[in-house]
């Protein structure tokens, strides 16, 4: 039944608007105020050595964080098979290497596109559910990783090879992997802010069922959000692998990007955040590891912090956004 | 003869905000009654249920049960009182059987289920309303939308209350469905309970409601015994309620690029070889109450229905029905009537939903400069008449009124639209409102292009459309211009009272 | 003791509905005995499948409590976590008492799953993400109690007692998780809980609209979910002696396959306890065989990976439309137009 709607309620949401607002505000300034304490209450923590420290670690983690960002932006959650393919693309790329570290690069960049591009098309084409599909993704690639490892606990880094040894070098202090990942935030916004099918990764994220009644091919921009994330972890994964020169164990990645891209801001029902955002939270995973290491936490610990962290971050941010579905 | 009443309202009053909504209503339910509600939509039909059902608390006025002032502060107490109700929201559980939902829809507590205790009664109810081939233990989700709605009448009847309150029951039901319902209500009225009716459906008020309340503008016009009515009067009464219609000057229509034609359309089985067609430049009103098949053939046309056929030809080109996007690209473009669900995106600003669908056309090689996109929003904005000033401000801040401009403001001025569709156009939106976005809608049928809209509310139809097509239970039953008829012949062939006496054209 | 689960187990294989589910777990077990007789050079007997049920055991429990979370319309990934947490803490306290250290265990659980549940309810959360948080929360808990104490102080008794033979097949881990599968799905089939339950799984909107406790089903729901994943992990790391600091996303794999396989919708309000069941039993014949093959992980892995990947697509909604959009194609369509008789 229709129901009579009142004539000037444009001002009535203010109000809320402004409460909205002040929750996650206060709940950022609550936690920063608690990272810079403990900052300043831990030795020797803010040298300008640390804060580098902090930089480097967080590149190849914040370029695989921009990865699933685009999957959040566009409304299909997380992967929860980043590691995996982290670890096998590195694997690929320290095997293709001797190819000259550009032409082996591309195709790794393109066994991502695919890797997640057929990842999207479950997704977006089937309806899959997103964790599950990702989950067995990942243990299919597992099953590849160790078939190529072989009888090797490792692959190493092919001998003699140095072709590609300049993306592990600093420049000006501070590493490739945090230049690259600069780059790629740039590109990423570009492509996001300025061309079609990155505006409509937002839209379907906001609202799936408006932007396939608007007409907007809802499948199509599914599996760009997923290639665009294929392509930045795949290229995570070569830098990975040029790093440590060898590839044989899983990182810790999954999860850590999961918590960048949430802490970061990025909504977890899609259509709003952004790669900039993304950035900030990894940087935040960050000094939270290199603080939680110098005062001693150990491994455990540190993820326990990291998962309340998270879990306050994923209920501040539902309730500020109570009225989306 | 001493009538008890069950149930009394006096002096009802209800404000949304500067809205009266109710104004002083009094109504009143006698045992063992058929009570009709009628009214034309935005009457106050619905706010005045909900009093009734606890799920709204008046301003001002008092509620008696059987002579005992009560106040009715949720709808569990209105339960608790006897008081059960079927509206449209359908509250079945497609994925539980039938005896599982009228069981979960009762008040026991027990640990048990006891289902085969139960079943006996299960069946009775079953085939008091004409499902008795039906097995109880049947999952919900395999019945049809008219066996759904069946059971959920059955269900509110079989709560044992003292009151039911139905509201557009029959909307979803076929004729022999509906003889189904109204037996129902006679065996159950027969026991002592009282039925509120609410409905649009002149016949079927006349053939099982002993009284009618009309309302008008949050008020109580007049209430009536049925049998004592004349059948034209009460459509005269119910067309009576409307303003007189400033004659539009229609120009003549050249045609253009919005010139359309539909043969053989057939929807889930429902509307069937449905076929009209019309100029571009002109605006055909698809007329049809609730359930009477326009919503969806909107829907269909804009490719969202699958179980669509039919030949459709637009702009000299056929396109195939069923996909969105087959439909976008032969230029139909479709509004509907869920803005919220299925239209805006919430929480944008109104720039970017103005914007949000025409990115393909607003960029070079797939790229999109910013000082396009804000000239196109600032453009799309002013078109729509909502104020400038309120660019970057989120839809949802908007009024209701305001986000239908924003969302039908969106489809103008698009160079690939041949054909637009707009489903409940003013729906939620207040006469000021309500106004502008018809202007709206003529200024983009002026281009050329072919516009269709639906509406239940007849003085939208009348003062909107150059071309009238009146739908009813799934057929188009006239089509005429709208020179050529007038309010009162185009209500009665949407309640389809056949040889309305004494009204000719 | 096998009477009764087994009984209970006939009573709920009249619904027809579960025939495929039943199908699988036979299928399954052919596929095990044909291979355990080409490749051992014992014959396949009884001490096979018990060996495989250990799995059943192991992991079953899990399976329920992702399960019933996934029938009522969510998703529990922090179960996960309560595995390895329930498994951790009973073998660190449970040295001079093994049932004292599984309560603490399951007690501990249990907690934190009727938290998560209350702001999952009160707030009206998507559970899928707020468990992630979850899972790193009782994971990094589960890390730091196995860092900072001693190994196993288990009681050397205890995994042969959880694991000794009844009739051939049985192990007491085993029954003792058919029976818990048996009271639940008796629970959810046969009272006017279970029925509530149901609804509120598959239609949401409309359970709270009748006036359905929703927020307390869903409250109850996690901290069962907890209970039970920890419970499972109890039993896991009694039977094995080890206790898992990060067990990875294996067993996670195992429980999502299983649950997928044992008919658990993805959108709620459809599987069953006994489906569940199957699904577990299914995936444990096919642990089975890769334990008597003595698969490397590298097949074993992609076998899992692709299994996931096939009930998946199975359970994808749209893939009916997608495969029918094959006949819908032009080619296939015979010429809709109707001529209409003048």
């Amino acid at each position: 039944m229709t129901v009579i709607s009142p004539v000037a309620a444009d001002s009535k949401s203010l109000g809320s608007l402004v409460k909205k607002v002040s929750l996650v505000q206060v709940a950022a300034v609550l936690v920063a105020a608690i990272l810079i304490i403990f900052g300043v209450i831990t030795n020797n923590f803010f040298t300008l050595s640390t804060f580098q420290g902090i930089l480097n670690t967080s590149g190849i983690i914040a370029i695989v964080s921009i990865g699933v960002t685009f999957m959040t932006l566009s409304g299909n959650l997380f992967t929860l098979s980043a590691s995996v393919t982290v670890l096998v693309l590195g694997q690929a790329f320290l095997e293709l290497v001797h190819l000259g570290p550009f032409p082996a690069i591309l195709i790794i960049l393109v066994m991502g596109a695919i890797i997640f591009g057929l990842q999207g098309w479950l997704v977006g084409r089937l309806g899959a559910n997103v964790i599950i599909i990702t989950v067995a993704a990942g243990f299919l690639q597992q099953g590849v990783a160790e078939y190529l490892s072989g009888s090797n606990p490792s692959i190493l880094a092919p001998a003699g090879i140095t072709s590609y040894l300049w993306m592990r070098n600093t420049y000006g202090g501070i590493l490739f992997s945090v230049w690259a990942m600069f780059g790629i935030v740039i590109l990423g916004e570009l492509f996001l802010r300025r061309t079609v099918a990155g505006r409509q990764i937002y839209l379907v994220g906001e609202n799936r069922a408006a932007a396939r009644t608007a007409g907007i091919n809802v499948k199509r921009v599914t599996i760009i959000a997923f290639i665009a994330a294929g392509i930045c972890i795949a290229f995570a994964a070569t830098l990975q692998a040029a790093y440590t020169q060898n590839v044989y164990s899983q990182g810790p990645y999954t999860f850590d990007a999961i918590v960048a891209v949430l802490i970061g801001g990025t909504s977890v029902l899609g259509g709003k955040g952004s790669l900039i955002r993304t950035v900030f939270g990894a940087l935040v995973v960050s000094y939270l590891s290199q603080m939680m290491i110098m005062r001693g936490y150990n491994p455990p610990t540190q993820i326990f912090v990291q998962g309340l962290l998270l879990f306050g971050v994923v209920v501040v941010m539902q309730l500020s956004e109570r009225g989306r579905n | 003869m001493v009538t008890e009443s069950v149930i009394r309202a006096e002096g009802i009053v209800k404000h949304y905000g500067p809205v009266k909504a109710l104004q002083g209503v009094s109504f009143e339910l006698r045992k063992g009654e058929v009570h009709a509600l009628l009214g034309h939509n935005g009457a106050g039909k619905s706010t005045l249920v909900k009093t009734l059902t606890g799920s709204v608390q008046p301003d001002e006025g008092q509620l008696f049960l059987d002579g005992e002032a009560v106040t009715i502060s949720s709808p569990h107490e209105a339960q608790l009182n006897g008081i059960s109700w079927v509206d449209q929201e359908l509250t079945l559980i497609p994925n539980l059987s039938i005896e599982d939902n009228i069981a979960l829809g009762g008040m026991e507590k027990t640990f048990l289920a006891q289902r085969k205790q139960h079943r006996p009664r299960v069946r009775q109810l079953l085939d008091q309303i004409g499902l008795g081939h039906l097995s109880p233990t049947q999952e919900v989700g395999t019945l049809s939308i008219g066996e759904r709605q069946l059971l959920e009448i059955t269900r509110a009847f079989g709560r044992n209350s003292k009151i039911v309150i139905l509201d557009e029951p029959t909307a979803t039901l076929s004729d022999f469905e509906i003889e189904r319902v109204f037996a129902a209500i006679r065996e159950v009225t027969a026991e002592g309970v009282s039925v509120i009716y609410v409905s649009h459906r002149l016949e079927e008020i006349i053939q099982i409601c002993d009284r009618a309340t009309i309302m008008r503008d949050g008020q109580v016009v007049t209430t009536q015994e049925i049998a004592g009515l004349d059948k034209s009067g009460l459509v005269n009464l119910m067309v009576g309620q409307l303003p007189e219609f400033a004659e539009v000057a229609s120009s003549a229509k050249e045609g253009g690029s919005g010139d359309f034609e539909i043969t053989n359309l057939t929807i889930n089985d429902f509307v069937r070889d449905v076929a009209f067609g019309a100029k571009g430049g002109e605006i055909f009103g698809l007329a049809g109450q609730l359930g009477s098949g326009a919503s969806l053939i909107l829907r269909a046309l804009a490719g969202l229905e699958p179980k669509s056929s039919g030949r459709v030809v637009l702009s000299g080109k056929q396109f195939r029905l069923g996909s969105t996007l087959r439909a976008r690209k032969a230029g139909v473009y479709f509004v509907s009537n869920d803005r919220k669900g299925e239209g805006l995106f919430l929480s944008y600003t109104n720039s970017k939903n103005l914007t949000a669908t025409r990115l393909p056309i607003l960029a070079k090689a797939s790229i999109v400069s910013r000082s396009v996109l804000k000239k196109s929003a600032q453009q799309l904005m002013q078109l729509s008449g909502v104020d400038i000033s309120r660019r970057k401000m989120t839809v949802d801040s908007l009024s209701g009124g305001n986000q239908q401009k924003i969302f039908i403001g969106r489809n103008l001025n698009h160079p690939k639209m041949k054909l637009l569709l707009l489903d409940e156009p003013t729906r939620g939106v207040d006469v000021k409102g309500r106004a502008e976005i018809h202007q709206l809608i003529r200024e983009a049928s002026a281009s050329g292009i072919g516009v269709i809209f639906s509406s239940t509310e007849l003085d939208e139809i009348m003062e909107l459309s150059d071309t009238i097509g009146i739908m009813h239970k799934g057929k188009l039953v006239n089509v005429e211009a709208r020179s050529n008829t007038n309010a009162a012949k185009v209500f009665s062939e949407m309640v389809r009272e056949l040889e309305p006496e004494g009204m000719k054209a | 003791m096998g009477s009764l689960a087994g009984k209970n187990k006939l009573r709920v294989l009249r619904q027809w509905r579960d025939l495929p589910q039943v199908a699988a777990v036979v299928v399954m077990f052919a596929f095990f005995w044909i291979i355990t007789e080409a490749n051992g050079t014992t014959p396949f007997s009884g001490a096979n499948v018990a060996n495989s049920l250990n799995y059943f055991g192991e992991y079953g429990l899990f399976a329920l409590a992702l399960g019933i979370t996934m029938i009522l319309g969510e998703f529990d990934i922090s179960t996960l976590g309560t595995f390895a947490l329930g498994g951790m803490i009973a073998i660190k306290l449970g040295g001079s008492n093994p049932w004292l250290g599984a309560l603490i265990a399951i007690a501990c659980c249990a907690a934190f799953g009727l938290a998560q549940g209350y702001i999952i309810a009160k707030f009206k959360m998507n559970s899928m993400t707020v468990t992630v948080g979850g899972y790193l929360i009782t994971l990094g808990l589960c890390g730091a109690i196995g860092k900072n104490t001693q190994g196993s102080l288990l009681n050397a008794n205890v995994p042969p007692f959880l694991q000794q033979n009844i009739a051939t097949v049985f192990s007491p881990m085993s029954l003792f998780v058919f029976a818990l599968f048996a009271i639940a799905g008796v629970t959810l089939r046969y009272t006017s809980m279970g029925r509530k339950f149901l609804a509120m799984g598959g239609a949401r909107k409309s359970s709270r609209a009748i006036g359905l406790p929703v927020n307390r089903y869903v409250t109850l729901t996690f901290m069962l979910s907890a209970a039970l994943a920890s419970l499972s992990g109890v039993l896991y790391s009694y039977s094995t002696a080890t206790s898992l600091v990060d067990p990875g996303l294996q067993p996670f794999l195992f429980v999502v396959t299983a649950v997928l396989v044992g008919g658990v919708g993805l959108s709620g309000g459809r599987g069953t306890p006994f489906g569940i069941a199957c699904g577990a039993v299914t995936l444990s014949f096919l642990y089975g065989v890769f334990m008597t093959t003595a698969a490397t992980p590298n097949i074993s892995d992609t076998v899992y990976g692709c299994l996931l990947l096939v009930v998946a697509i199975w359970s994808a909604p749209s893939l009916k439309e997608w495969l029918g959009s094959f006949t819908a194609h032009p080619i296939f369509r015979r010429d809709q137009e109707t001529k209409v008789a003048a």
